[in-house]
């Protein structure tokens, strides 16, 4: 859980960063796991530094990733933020190549977009130089969102210059940020690692459930032919409620049919 | 004047830093005005890295200073982001003590305060470790601007999340005065110059914010231990060179009550 302090510096700037979450045991599973999956779902195309490499390991053979959208630690602070019916969507690993641009993940229109929290968190040190995570405080939210939206290509500069605040992290850090949030990286080195937990809020409104929906189809596409959820995470062999209510959650809103 | 990509950069996130705006020969006059200012201004109290020294530098033993708000590469700038009837309100040197905690020049609702741009430099190179300006973009408008003043009421925070301005002598960091800023790590004595413009207020409400802001500004030079001094230095107000431009912000802030009406 965020301290009343953490609660509303992420209400305000849309983002937290959470020092030292997990212990060096839990680091030395991540890094196995990061590399057995990612190795496993790459077989045909091992890693050169010419594309990116992403795969959601929720499978049978990276236990602690599948099991990580069940850890407290994650899950209390989406559901604090976004409601106890909020969603666990992903438990991912990437391997970067080159800058990330500034983007937002989701559209801040909840009629067009969900939302959501991503929990993100680096398996080497980064820093404004090695690739960190940029973000625009605050950006979460309009105007400042639809005013950077509006105006990025006009502005047309290098990542660097655009006013952001650069989430130094270290092994074990968690950054938590609203998926609304703009962000950017640059000047990571090849192969730079990274995971995501993600978790999206439950339309709360009639309104917001074609947003819900369209980003469902969004999933699947992405993954197609494979399922966007995973069939061992979606079996729930030991019955967690937890797990169950957001399975029964990404049913509803079309995030495990097939595409 | 602004080109387009860096207009429409100030009017999101509230501030633009740009670089190398004073030439060398310029950043050397600045330099020896910025001395021989605070020097007069102080005379009965030498800085001793105890308190911080201020001073508008507008009277006839820092002429450069005293016409810099006319300089066009400020004025034209301000025209441009607050309009044509925008008013200068000083410019002036500082010598800092410690750090500055976060805080917005001025409110940002305009029936509480008028508002505006300030146009800061440094005479010392600044980074994030030694004082360079931290501003947290967009928070010159709503609901950032008083989100982060709930966030910050009652907290002695220094870990607010800000983009660093870093700054070499000669560039100008120009920021709307409603945006939430800092500085941190800062030498003692480390040495930044200001010129800030307002907006013309439009209404009377805006009109009367202005004045209460006034009413304000009027106590700075008491504030910073020099009690007999005004705001508005005499020479400057006299406008020797009977500047056009000079003269119509005189008249406004003789209005407004920045300035005793003639």
């Amino acid at each position: 859980m965020l301290s009343q302090e953490q609660y509303q510096h992420f209400q305000t700037f849309g983002f937290i960063i959470l020092r030292q979450v997990f212990t060096p045991d839990e680091l030395a599973t991540i890094d196995r796991e990061f590399e057995a999956g990612l190795n496993a779902a790459h077989a045909e195309n091992p890693f050169d530094g010419t594309e990116r490499h992403f795969a959601i390991l929720t499978g049978a053979e990276t236990p602690f990733f599948a099991h990580l959208p069940e850890d407290p630690r994650l899950y209390q602070i989406a559901e604090q933020l976004y409601g106890e019916n909020c969603f666990a969507m992903t438990s991912d690993a990437n391997r970067y190549v080159g800058d990330s641009r500034w983007h937002p993940d989701h559209n801040i229109d909840a009629t067009k977009d969900c939302y959501g929290i991503k929990f993100a968190y680096y398996l080497d040190p980064v820093d404004a130089e090695t690739g960190a995570l940029r973000v625009i405080p605050g950006s979460h939210r309009d105007p400042l969102h639809s005013d950077i939206e509006e105006k990025i290509k006009t502005l047309g500069l290098d990542i660097r210059d655009l006013p952001g605040y650069i989430c130094t992290s270290e092994p074990g850090d968690l950054v938590a940020f609203d998926v609304r949030l703009w962000h950017a990286s640059c000047g990571g080195r090849t192969g730079r690692r990274m995971c995501t937990v993600v978790y999206y809020k439950n339309p709360s409104d009639p309104a917001e459930e074609p947003g819900m929906r369209a980003r469902a189809a969004s999933c699947i596409k992405a993954t197609a032919p494979r399922p966007f959820v995973n069939p061992h995470w979606a079996a729930n062999v030991e019955g967690s409620s937890k797990r169950q209510g957001w399975l029964d959650r990404l049913r509803h809103w079309g995030f495990m049919e097939t595409d | 004047m602004l080109d387009n990509a860096q207009y429409q950069y100030f009017q999101t996130f509230g501030l633009i830093t740009l670089r190398q705006f004073f030439t060398p020969d310029e950043v050397s006059t600045l330099r020896g005005e910025f001395e021989k200012g605070l020097d007069l201004a102080y005379e009965h109290r030498p800085f001793d890295g105890s308190e911080r020294h201020w001073t508008p530098q507008m009277g006839p033993d820092t002429p450069f200073y005293a016409n810099l708000l006319e300089d066009q590469r400020l004025w034209s700038i301000t025209a441009q982001l607050y309009g044509d009837d925008a008013f200068a309100v000083g410019t002036d040197a500082n010598r800092y003590v410690g750090d500055t905690r976060w805080h917005p020049d001025h409110r940002a609702d305009p029936t509480e305060d008028c508002y505006g741009i300030k146009f800061a430099f440094y005479l010392d190179p600044v980074d994030a470790e030694t004082g360079a300006l931290r501003v947290v973009p967009g928070s010159h408008k709503q609901p950032l601007h008083d989100e982060i003043r709930a966030y910050t009421t009652g907290r002695e925070l220094e870990k607010i999340p800000a983009y660093v301005c870093t700054s070499q002598p000669g560039d100008v960091v120009a920021f709307d005065v409603r945006c939430w800023h800092a500085s941190f790590g800062g030498t003692e004595g480390r040495r930044m110059s200001t010129c800030v413009y307002y907006k013309n207020p439009e209404t009377p409400i805006e009109e009367e914010a202005a004045r209460k802001r006034a009413e304000g500004s009027r106590k700075a030079p008491a504030q910073y231990k020099r009690p007999g001094d005004s705001l508005f230095h005499p020479h400057w107000v006299s406008n020797p060179q009977q500047h056009p431009l000079r003269q119509r912000w005189i008249r406004r802030l003789e209005e407004l009550g920045f300035v005793d009406a003639a």
